[in-house]
C-alpha cells in the first residue's frame, strides 16, 4: 500500500502541463536521435542541458531520460528496417528484424518492438519501487573475477548466434577481438596497434564499426545481385503482431524481461550483454533454432524486452547508491547535481519529489513512447515502399553523416568504409557479422576484467574458481565450450562439429581462401603482439592478451582448413553469393564514398554531398536525371537541416564557408 | 500535376534557403573582435566533467564577449583530436578550445608519438580546478591519512587501490602519495569507466580509491565513504583535509581545466578572450553551479598559467618516469 501512495504522490508531481510537456519533448527528440546514427542519447541529453537548468528538477529529468528511452527505441527502428542498429543495444535485433521486414513483416516486427520494450519496461519499474535498494547492495559484491566469469560464459555463446559454421562464427569473432584490441593498454598505457593514428589511439569506435559491417554490406549485396527483384516484399502483411505472433513472443518477451533486469542491476553490464544472452537463451531452448536469423519473431521480442528491462535495472544502482551504469547515466546525474539534488543513497529522503516523480515519468513515457510510435509504424512501412535505386543512397548518406556527427572526424567515415568493404568480403567468404561485432564489443571489457582480477589475486589464476559466482560462471562456461565435443566422442562421430557437413556453402577453395589470409593476419598479429611484450601470466605485458588472441585465431584457422578438407559440399553451391556479380558497382560506391571523405573538408559538406548523392542517385542505376537531381539537392539539404541546425553538429564549410 | 507543383515549391525553397545562407556568410567583413559566432571545442565526450565545465563557462562568456559561443564536441585520443583540431584552425579567436591536465601536459609527455607539443598553442587561461581524492569505505579501520600510510607502509603488497585510467590525473595523484610518503607498495588496479571505483569500494574489491571528489559526493554525505585527504578544498567539505593539512608534503598532482587556441593569436584578442573568461570566473551562479560539481574555480590569466604548466612538465615527467610509464 505504502508503494501505491508513494506512486500516486508521483503522479501527482508528474502530471502538470510543464511536466507531461516535456517528457512528450523528450521523448520525441529521443526518438529521432535514436533513428539518425552517430549522434547518441549522450549528445542530444548534453544540448539540452543549458535549458535544463532553467527547469524544475523533475521536469528536466523527466525531459532527459524521456530523451534516453526514446533513442533506445528509436535506434531498433533502423535496425528492423534499414540494418543499421541505432546503437549497441539494438545490433542484435538486425538478425530478425531485418529480415522479417524483408519478408514484408516490418510491421509485426516494430509492433512486438514496442509493446516489448514496453511491457519489460513496466516490469523494471515495479522492481525498482518494491526491491530497489536490496537489489542493488547485492549487485555491488560482483567484482572483477564475477564479471570476468560472465564476459566469458557471454563469449562462449557466440557460437549459438552462428547461422553457418560454428568454426567461423569463432573466427570472425577472434577478428572482432582483435580490432578491439586497437588502442591504449589498460595497466602500462602503452599505444598498441595505432601505429602513431590519433582517430586509433583511443580504440576504434564504436558506431562506425556498427554502420560498416551491417549497413554497408547490406547495401552493397542489394545493389550488386540485380534491382529486378525488389529487396523487401511490398505485399505488407499486416501492421501489428497478430495472434500467433503473440503466441510465439509471450514468453521469449517475459524472460527477455527477467534476463534484462537482472544483468541490468550490474554496473557497468551495459545495455548490448542482456540482448545478446537473451537471444542466445531463446535459440537455446527453441524447438526450431534454425529459425532463428531468418525472421521469427522471437529473436526480436525477447532482446528489445532485454534491452528495456535492463535500462530499468541499470536505474537502480544511480538511484540508491548513486553509481551511474553508463555514461548517458552519468550525465543524468550530472545535470541534477547541477540543480542541486545528489543521485544517492539520501535521494528517497531528501528529494522524493525526483525519485517518485521518475518513476511515475518513466510510466507516462513508456505510454507516450507506445502512443507516439504505433501510429509511426504505418510510416516506417511507407519509408521500405521506396524503390531501392532511390532509398540506397540515402541510406548511405545516413552512415556518412552518422560517423561524422560523432566526433566530426572524417577518418571515422574512412573507418566506417574499411569495415563496410571487410564486412562485405566476409559476407562473400560465408562469414557472420553478428559473432565479429560482439566480440569486438566486449573485448575491452573481457581484458580488462582478465587483467584487473589477476592483480587483485597478485597473479593466482585460483581467483576465478575460488569465488562461487565467478567458478559456476567459469564452469557453465567450460561446459558450453566443451559439450559439442564430447557429444561427438559419444556419439563416435569422426570430426567434432560435424554438422558442418551439411552447413558448407561456397566451394571448398574459398573457405581454403579465407583461412589462408586470416591465417596470414593471425601470425602477423602474433608477431606485433610479440613486440609490445607479452610477460608471464602472472605479469602480462601489453602484448600478452593479444598474443593469445591470435593464436586462438591461428588454431581455429588450421582447424577450419581441416574441416574444409573433411567436410562434403552441398549441392547447391554458389547460392547466389558469388553468381552474377557487378563488381564494378561496388567499387564505384565505396571508391566516390572514399573520395567523398577526402573532399570533404576542403570543399565543404554542402557541395560535396550535393556531387556524391548526385552521382550515386544517377552513375550507379539508371534514373532520370530529374528524379536525381531533387533527390541530391533535397537530401543534401534536409540532412544539413537536421544536423547542423537542429541538432547543432558542426559540418564543414568548406571553400565558400557557408554551412 | 499536384506531383510537380509540390515538387516546383520545394526546390524553390531550398533555393531560397541556400541563397540565404551565402548572403548571411557573406556579411563576414572584418570588424573588431569578436563580431561573429565563436566555436568552442571541446575535445571530451558530451557529459563529462571537461563538458560540463565548458558548457557553463560558454554560457558566462557571452554576455561580455556579446557574440554566440557554440560548444562543439570533438572527443577521441584522451583530448588529442580536439586539440588537434584547435590548433589546425586560423588564429582568429574564432575557434577556442577547453584543454586539461591530460591533454596540455601529461599526454605530451607519455605519447612519445602525439602530433603537438604545447608550443604549438596558444595557452588563454585556467579555469577551475577539480579535486581528487583519496577514499576508503565507511566501514575501513583508517581514520586519517596517517592511519592508512602507517598500514600501508606495515602490510606491503596488500593494498589494493582502484584509480581509473594508468596516466589519468587519480592514478598519478596515488603514484605521487607512494612516492612521498616514502615507497609506499600499493597494487593499483587501473579500470576504464568511472563507475567501477565507486563499486570497488562499496563492495570491498579494493581497500582505497583515489577518484575526482565529483564521483564521490553522494556516497560521501550519505556515509558510505570516507575521504582521507583531496588534493584542494571541497566546496561544501571544509572538514576533509588536504595531503599537505593531512600532514604528507609534496603530493601536487592536482587536476584542472583551461582555454586553448591555435598559435600565433594576437595579443589583443588573446587579452580580450582572456578577460571575458576571467568576468565569467567571478559570476556567482557560475560558481554555485561548479561548486554543485565539486569543481572550484581557479582562474589564472596567459602568464601565470604558462608558468604553471611549465612546473607541472617538470613534475610529471618526474612521476611518470618513477612509474615506469615513460623510459
Amino acid at each position: 500500500m505504502d508503494v501505491l501512495t508513494h506512486l500516486g504522490y508521483g503522479f501527482s508531481i508528474i502530471l502538470t502541463p510543464e511536466t507531461l510537456l516535456s517528457c512528450l519533448v523528450g521523448v520525441l527528440l529521443g526518438t529521432l536521435i535514436g533513428v539518425l546514427p552517430g549522434i547518441g542519447a549522450g549528445a542530444a541529453i548534453s544540448i539540452l542541458l543549458p535549458i535544463s537548468f532553467k527547469m524544475t528538477p523533475v521536469s528536466s529529468l523527466v525531459m532527459l531520460t524521456g530523451i534516453f528511452y526514446g533513442a533506445m527505441y528509436g535506434g531498433s527502428t533502423t535496425s528492423i528496417l534499414v540494418n543499421i542498429p541505432g546503437e549497441s543495444a539494438s545490433v542484435i535485433t538486425c538478425m530478425d528484424g531485418y529480415q522479417m521486414a524483408r519478408q514484408g513483416r516490418a510491421g509485426p516486427a516494430l509492433g512486438i518492438s514496442a509493446f516489448g520494450s514496453f511491457i519489460a519496461g513496466t516490469f523494471s519499474i515495479i522492481m525498482i519501487m518494491i526491491v530497489a535498494p536490496p537489489l542493488a547492495e547485492a549487485a555491488l559484491k560482483f567484482g572483477y573475477p564475477e564479471f570476468f566469469g560472465l564476459i566469458l560464459l557471454g563469449i562462449t555463446m557466440v557460437s549459438y548466434l552462428a547461422r553457418g559454421s560454428k568454426i567461423k562464427a569463432l573466427m570472425v569473432a577472434a577478428l572482432g577481438m582483435m580490432v578491439a584490441t586497437i588502442g591504449q593498454d589498460l595497466v602500462k598505457g602503452t599505444e598498441r596497434f595505432s601505429y602513431g593514428a590519433l582517430t586509433l589511439m583511443d580504440g576504434v569506435g564504436l558506431v562506425p564499426v556498427i554502420m560498416g559491417i551491417f549497413g554497408i554490406p547490406e547495401i552493397l549485396e542489394n545493389i550488386e545481385i540485380s534491382l529486378k527483384q525488389e529487396v523487401f516484399k511490398t505485399k505488407v502483411k499486416g501492421l501489428l503482431p497478430n495472434r500467433q505472433d503473440w503466441k510465439e513472443s509471450g514468453w521469449p518477451i517475459c524472460r527477455g524481461t527477467v534476463i534484462g533486469f537482472f544483468l541490468g542491476l550490474l554496473p557497468g553490464v551495459g545495455a548490448m550483454i542482456p540482448t545478446f544472452i537473451s537471444y542466445a537463451v531463446e535459440k537455446r531452448l527453441s524447438k526450431t533454432p534454425e529459425k532463428f536469423g531468418t525472421g521469427t519473431i522471437a529473436g526480436v521480442a525477447a532482446p528489445e524486452a532485454a534491452n528495456n528491462a535492463g535500462v530499468g535495472g541499470s536505474l537502480i544502482p544511480l538511484l540508491t547508491l548513486g553509481i551511474p551504469p553508463t555514461a548517458i547515466m552519468a550525465l543524468l546525474m550530472g545535470a541534477l547535481m547541477m540543480q542541486g539534488v545528489q543521485v544517492g543513497p539520501l535521494l528517497i529522503k531528501e528529494h522524493p519529489e525526483v525519485f517518485w516523480g521518475l518513476i511515475a515519468s518513466m510510466y507516462v513515457g513508456n505510454g507516450m513512447l507506445l502512443l507516439l510510435n504505433l501510429p509511426l509504424i504505418g510510416l516506417w512501412i511507407r519509408v521500405l515502399a521506396i524503390p531501392y535505386r532511390i532509398l540506397f543512397p540515402l541510406i548511405i548518406l545516413f552512415t556518412i553523416v552518422g560517423s561524422y556527427s560523432i566526433a566530426g572526424n572524417k577518418y571515422d567515415i574512412l573507418i566506417m568504409l574499411i569495415m563496410g568493404a571487410l564486412g562485405y568480403l566476409m559476407r562473400k567468404f560465408d562469414f557472420e557479422a553478428t559473432p565479429f561485432i560482439f566480440a569486438f564489443i566486449l573485448g575491452p571489457m573481457f581484458e580488462e576484467k582478465f587483467r584487473q582480477s589477476l592483480l587483485y589475486s597478485s597473479g593466482s589464476f585460483l581467483v576465478f574458481v575460488q569465488r562461487p559466482i565467478s567458478a559456476v560462471f567459469v564452469v557453465a562456461a567450460f561446459l558450453l565450450l566443451v559439450s559439442p565435443l564430447v557429444g561427438c566422442l559419444l556419439r563416435r562421430r569422426e570430426v567434432p562439429f560435424a554438422k558442418e557437413k551439411k552447413t558448407s556453402r561456397l566451394p571448398r577453395r574459398y573457405d581454403l581462401w579465407s583461412a589462408t589470409v586470416l591465417l596470414a593476419l593471425a601470425l602477423a598479429y602474433m608477431w606485433q603482439a610479440g613486440e609490445l611484450g607479452i610477460g608471464t601470466p602472472r605479469n602480462p605485458s601489453p602484448g600478452f592478451f593479444p598474443f593469445i588472441i591470435g593464436l586462438a585465431l591461428c588454431l581455429l584457422c588450421l582447424i577450419e582448413v581441416y574441416a574444409a578438407f573433411v567436410r562434403v559440399q552441398s549441392g547447391e553451391s554458389f547460392p547466389g553469393l558469388w553468381r552474377g556479380l557487378r563488381w564494378h558497382k561496388t567499387l564505384l560506391i565505396l571508391g566516390s564514398v572514399g573520395a567523398y571523405t577526402f573532399l570533404l573538408e576542403p570543399v565543404g559538406y554542402l557541395l560535396t554531398t550535393l556531387v556524391l548523392m548526385a552521382f550515386l542517385f544517377k552513375g550507379i542505376e539508371p534514373q532520370k536525371w530529374w528524379v536525381a537531381v531533387m533527390g541530391a539537392v533535397l537530401s543534401s539539404a534536409v540532412t544539413y537541416i537536421l544536423f547542423r541546425i537542429l541538432l547543432q553538429v558542426q559540418l564543414p564549410r568548406g571553400i565558400f564557408s557557408f554551412g | 500535376m499536384r506531383k510537380n507543383g509540390w515538387v516546383i515549391v520545394m526546390i524553390a525553397l531550398v533555393i531560397a534557403g541556400l541563397t540565404a545562407l551565402c548572403v548571411v556568410s557573406g556579411q563576414t567583413q572584418e570588424k573588431p573582435y569578436p563580431s561573429r559566432q565563436i566555436d568552442f571545442v571541446i575535445p571530451y565526450d558530451p557529459g563529462g566533467s571537461i563538458d560540463l565545465m565548458s558548457r557553463i563557462f560558454v554560457e558566462a562568456v557571452k554576455p561580455p564577449l556579446n557574440v554566440p559561443v557554440v560548444p562543439v564536441n570533438k572527443p577521441g585520443a584522451g583530448g588529442s583530436i580536439g586539440t588537434m583540431f584547435v590548433l589546425n584552425t586560423k588564429p582568429d579567436g574564432y575557434t577556442v578550445g577547453a584543454c586539461s591536465l591530460g591533454s596540455l601536459v601529461i599526454s605530451p609527455i607519455v605519447e612519445p608519438k602525439l602530433p603537438y607539443k604545447r608550443p604549438d598553442l596558444t595557452v588563454v587561461c585556467k579555469t577551475i580546478n577539480f579535486p581528487i581524492g583519496l577514499f576508503v569505505n565507511a566501514d575501513a579501520p583508517w581514520k586519517t591519512l596517517k592511519e592508512f600510510v602507517d598500514y600501508a607502509k606495515a602490510n606491503p603488497g596488500k593494498v589494493r587501490a582502484s584509480v581509473g585510467g594508468p596516466t589519468g590525473a587519480p592514478a598519478l595523484l596515488l603514484e605521487s602519495l607512494k612516492i612521498q610518503a616514502g615507497g609506499l607498495n600499493i597494487i593499483n588496479i587501473p579500470s576504464k569507466g568511472g563507475a567501477s571505483m565507486a563499486t570497488a569500494i562499496l563492495g570491498g574489491h579494493v581497500e582505497i580509491c583515489s577518484d575526482p571528489v565529483a564521483a564521490e559526493v553522494s556516497l560521501l554525505k550519505a556515509g558510505r565513504v570516507r575521504a582521507l585527504a583531496t588534493s584542494n578544498k571541497v566546496p561544501g567539505f571544509p572538514q576533509i583535509p588536504t595531503f599537505e593539512e593531512a600532514g604528507v608534503q609534496g603530493v601536487t598532482v592536482s587536476s584542472w581545466a583551461g582555454v586553448i587556441a591555435p598559435k600565433g593569436l594576437p595579443k589583443p584578442i588573446l587579452d580580450k578572450l582572456a578577460s571575458a573568461f576571467e568576468t565569467a570566473s567571478k559570476n556567482p551562479a557560475l560558481i554555485e553551479q561548479l561548486s554543485r560539481e565539486a569543481m572550484n574555480v581557479d582562474f589564472l590569466g596567459p602568464e601565470a598559467f604558462a608558468k604553471q604548466l611549465d612546473k607541472e612538465d617538470q613534475m610529471y615527467t618526474e612521476i611518470t618516469r618513477k612509474v615506469g610509464l615513460i623510459k
